[in-house]
């Protein structure tokens, strides 16, 4: 079991991209930090199924942690992602109105944005939203520019924040759930099932169960509930219907439900808002699924979303009870930093989350000094999709792996799903490649790389068949060798 | 470097492909360029174990492996150049074909004239939406069928299939022989979509259930599949059934995605690009043919078709096909879902047309009719058609040499639930 030395200066419970983040903030600094995350991948919670955006916080509430943080995090995006070597695309966002009542309710939402500090979003007359978009609604009487509003991956900004983390010296351990903490002399002990791990600083960035873990010290300031947020996923071949983020006037209830142009060129419709109990239902629902198409057809009616799409899905927002992010010290337990609660804009915010927590750190007591020799930079896997003839010729020369795509939808080829799965943070499921490279992300969803990629994680992780899973442990592929196979030839291992 | 040595390229080595290069040989193509994704050529057909093929093309029952043997050996005895393990990614409006190689990295060809043989995909979970989670344990049949035959693994033992499709039906009857139980197979239209014969030989003399105008309305379980419900369209009455595996079988499309690249113009109702009387899209030089085209029952229709195309590309290759005269449109009439070619020249070198199409509903004492504007040209009488089924007319070009108005098939019949 644990000595009474310290593991770590800082554990951090939870591979979102709030606990990612703060991963990677702290990993500029000389300290000993590891991350705990209980499923087999970061990325693997809200954190992959969300808008994507990268907002500038122009429509958050005034005066709040949440709008601050996302304000002072949108500048920095740019440099963030091309030291992380993350997509980002600076589409800009349009609110589109509809009515007479929608163009009143724009002033509001100008002066708003004045106030939180956005001050490029402007008024658009109706030539001008045409102009811009000609696939909009007839009925649109005005709109506003938010220029700012950027879209990127998520789930791969979570995956290079971890990284970059561990490229600089940070431990990432998959597939560790925390069970207990408990506070002791100078620090605290985290269990889990494997391991009893011993770190001077503790943060809760377990998202949707980080109340759960506060409970583990006996704090119980705050609650979280699942607010159910549903998507459809269409076709690349509909991705040229609009070239900006499209967003409805909010209503009192909800953002609303919008039309965005991925990174990878297909459109994202959604999210709904609905509260529900169970925070492991990420269902889609027949009648959520409904509601985003009729919204979003409101939107861009030349949408058809039954029929261009290739996937839905759906995320959970974790909603505090009180109403905002908790970011700040337990009250209970100082050596435990919440970062909990982050509902709706996490991702947009991460960078000043982290930012933050690292100065509670600071002023609790622990030392930031710059880490010698720290790596700023997290080179991404080369795409072969990606790269110009001349690229990827050298690409093939370099490593012949690339010459051999093994999906053809998103064209992805084996010697990037080699490298991902010996990655920093490895890719060991088939639902870890998609995130990273794509196969089976693209319009055969899977059809024809899934075997492919399966025979791929098999041999490089040195497993049966039987042993790779879609998800986590129980998604297996196959369960068992079928009898032709069983008399024809031994069981390899 | 771009290679421009090549007379012909045909793109995918399945049955399509392995005709049209024969065909593009016979023609006289001197350089002909077999290209497969795959190492294996067969294309499809190399996991089909099943029988069942060969009986139009060599009057014999044979395996699908078989079936692709007997022509590949015939494409070892030519000079027709085989490069495996490439996959073409995009084809450029003039023609030049972009191919990444496991060897040879990537290249770039400008063969004088190209076939599309590069079949189709299987729609999926996503393409129909159904709403519940998103568990291990829903596969296409075809993924399913590659899984079990290729790999040797099962991925499931209590199956529910989702629709009646022919891939669906033979991985029914594969997975009981493997010991896995299939509860039953759930279709949303009134009749069967795969051929009466596979309703048959794989539901029937397994006992399986045909379960008619029912589909699967939410998915149930995590991470891995536990149930489906099962809704019934008439009733209205849902059904939770209990399994790990669910096996969709609800269509197949045309993998339209080179032809799209090139620019190529499509049939919205086959998927695949439309083709005049050779067989060329509308991109002179880039031709198609089998799956790739517009989805076949059967192999050997497959077979038939594309080494004519394979020889239509050769002529256009070497310079010997002549420019068309004048074309006029093949529209589907009433009770016809999509007709191909979709465009014929009238007044074109002499030979039959043989037009392919699918019937909109199963019918009984059926009429075909070939009409121009308001006038029937020809009729051919037919006691059962299916959608399933693929109806092939041979005509003479004599029969519309004359015409001015499109053409249209029509099929007349009494409904029936097949
Ligand atoms: C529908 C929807 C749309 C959204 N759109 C946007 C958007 O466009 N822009 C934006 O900025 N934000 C958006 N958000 C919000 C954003 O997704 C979240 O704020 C963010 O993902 C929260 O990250 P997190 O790290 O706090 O939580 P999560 O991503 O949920 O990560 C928490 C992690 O903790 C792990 N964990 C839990 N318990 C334990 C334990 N006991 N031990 C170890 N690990 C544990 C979990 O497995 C999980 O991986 C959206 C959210 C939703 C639902
Ligand atoms: C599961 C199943 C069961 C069937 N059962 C029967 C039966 O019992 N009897 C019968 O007569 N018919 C049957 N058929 C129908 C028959 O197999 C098909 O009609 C036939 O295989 C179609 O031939 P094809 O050459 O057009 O396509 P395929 O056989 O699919 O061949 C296409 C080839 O193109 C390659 N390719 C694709 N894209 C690229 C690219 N970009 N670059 C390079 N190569 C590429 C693929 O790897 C493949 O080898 C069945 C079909 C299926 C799918």
């Amino acid at each position: 079991m644990a000595d009474m030395a310290n593991d770590y200066d800082v554990l951090v419970i939870g591979g979102g991209v709030v606990g990612a983040a703060i991963l990677w903030e702290l990993a500029k600094y000389d300290l000993r930090l590891a991350l705990l995350e209980k499923r087999s991948d970061v990325a693997d919670a809200t954190s992959k199924a969300n808008s994507g955006i990268a907002h500038t916080g122009f429509d958050s509430k005034p005066g709040t942690l949440e709008s601050a943080s996302i304000v002072a995090s949108n500048p920095r995006w740019d440099e963030i992602c091309n030291v992380l070597e993350v997509p980002l695309q600076r589409c800009g966002a349009i609110m589109v109105a509809l009515s007479d009542d929608d163009l009143h309710s724009l002033e509001g939402i100008l002066a708003e944005a004045h106030a939180n500090g956005v001050h490029d979003v402007r008024r658009l007359t109706v030539d001008e939203v045409r102009a811009l978009e000609p696939n909009l609604n007839p009925a649109t009487c005005g709109g506003l520019l938010v220029p700012r509003e950027s879209f990127t991956s998520s789930a791969l900004l979570t995956i290079a924040y971890a990284e970059s983390a561990v490229l600089n010296g940070a431990e990432v351990f998959l597939q560790h759930s925390v069970t207990a903490l408990q506070p002791v002399e100078g620090g605290m002990l985290v269990t889990t099932p494997q391991r009893t791990f011993r770190a001077r600083w503790v943060i809760n960035a377990a998202g949707l169960a980080s109340d759960a873990i506060a409970a583990l010290v006996g704090d119980d300031s705050f609650a979280i509930t699942p607010r159910k947020g549903e998507f459809f996923v269409l076709d690349k071949s509909v991705g040229p219907l609009v070239r900006h983020i499209i967003l409805p006037v909010p209503t009192p209830i909800s953002k609303g439900i919008l039309v965005a142009p991925t990174v990878e060129g297909n459109l994202i419709l959604g999210p709904t808002a609905d509260d529900i109990q169970d925070k492991t239902d990420t269902r889609t629902t027949a009648d959520g699924m409904k509601r985003v198409a009729e919204a979003t057809r409101k939107l861009v009616p030349a949408l058809d979303p039954y029929r261009t799409t290739i996937t839905q899905y759906a995320g959970l927002r974790a909603v505090c009870s009180t109403g905002h992010w908790e970011v700040h010290p337990s009250e209970r337990c100082p050596r435990l930093i919440h970062a909990a609660g982050i509902r709706s804009t996490g991702l947009s915010g991460s960078p000043e989350i982290a930012r933050r927590v690292g100065e509670m750190l600071a002023e609790g007591g622990l030392a930031l000094r710059p880490r010698p020799g720290y790596q700023p930079r997290r080179p991404a896997i080369r795409l072969i999709r990606e790269a110009t003839p001349a690229e990827a010729e050298e690409l093939c020369r370099h490593d012949p792996r690339y010459g051999h795509l093994v999906c053809r939808c998103e064209q992805v080829s084996e010697a990037e799903i080699v490298q991902a799965i010996h990655a920093p943070i490895p890719a060991t499921t088939l639902d870890g490649i998609k995130r990273r490279l794509r196969p089976g992300a693209g319009r055969c969803q899977g059809g024809f790389c899934g075997p492919r990629v399966l025979e791929i994680l098999a041999r490089e992780l040195g497993r049966d068949l039987s042993g790779i899973a879609k998800s986590g442990p129980g998604a297996e592929i196959v369960t068992q060798r079928n009898k032709a196979a069983w008399t024809s030839k031994p069981q390899d291992n | 470097m771009i290679r421009d040595d090549i007379d012909v390229a045909v793109i995918g080595a399945g049955p399509g492909g392995l005709a049209a290069a024969l065909g593009a040989w016979e023609r006289g193509a001197k350089h002909v360029l077999l290209l497969d994704r795959e190492e294996e050529p067969g294309g499809i057909l190399k996991q089909c174990i099943h029988n069942g093929f060969g009986l139009q093309y060599f009057d014999t029952d044979l395996t699908g492996p078989e079936y692709a043997d007997r022509f590949w050996r015939q494409v070892m005895a030519t000079g027709i150049d085989y490069q495996p393990r490439s996959m073409v990614t995009a084809i450029s409006a003039d023609g030049a074909l972009t191919c990444f190689n496991a060897s040879a990295g990537r290249q770039q060809l400008k063969p004088k004239a190209t076939v599309l043989t590069n079949g189709c995909r299987e729609r999926t979970r996503g393409n129909l939406a159904i709403p519940g989670a998103r568990p291990a344990g829903i596969l296409t049949a075809g993924t399913a069928q590659r899984l079990v035959n290729i790999n040797g693994y099962l991925p499931g033992r209590r199956v529910v299939v989702l629709g009646s499709g022919d891939i669906g039906l033979i991985m029914a009857r594969r997975l009981t022989l493997e010991g896995a139980e299939v509860l039953r197979v759930a279709e949303i239209l009134p009749y069967a979509a795969g051929l009466p014969r596979n309703v048959v030989q794989c539901l029937h003399d397994y006992d399986i259930p045909l379960q008619l105008r029912s589909t699967v309305t939410r998915i149930i379980g995590s991470p891995r599949l536990e149930a489906v419900e099962v809704t019934h369209l008439d009733s209205g009455q849902t059904e939770i059934v209990e399994c790990d595996l669910l096996m969709l079988a609800v269509g197949l499309i045309p993998e339209n995605e080179l032809a799209r690249s090139s620019g190529v113009t499509l049939d919205p109702l086959t998927g695949g690009p439309r083709v005049n009387d050779r067989f060329q899209t509308s991109q002179p030089g880039v031709y198609a043919a089998g799956n790739s085209l517009h989805v076949s029952d059967l192999a050997d229709w497959v077979s038939l078709e594309a080494h004519d195309v394979g020889k239509q590309a050769a002529a256009y290759a070497l310079g010997e096909q002549q420019e068309p005269v004048a074309a006029l449109d093949v529209l589907p009439g009433d009770g016809v879902r999509y007709a191909v070619p979709q465009q014929v020249d009238p007044r074109g070198e002499p030979g039959p047309v043989t037009f392919s199409c699918r019937v909109r509903e199963p019918m009984r004492d059926v009429e075909l009719g070939l009409w121009s504007g308001e006038r029937r040209l020809l009729r051919r009488r037919e006691r059962v058609l299916v959608p399933g089924e693929m109806v092939k007319w041979t005509v003479q070009r004599e029969v519309f040499a004359q015409e001015t108005a499109p053409l249209r098939l029509t099929a007349a019949g009494e409904p029936f639930c097949a």
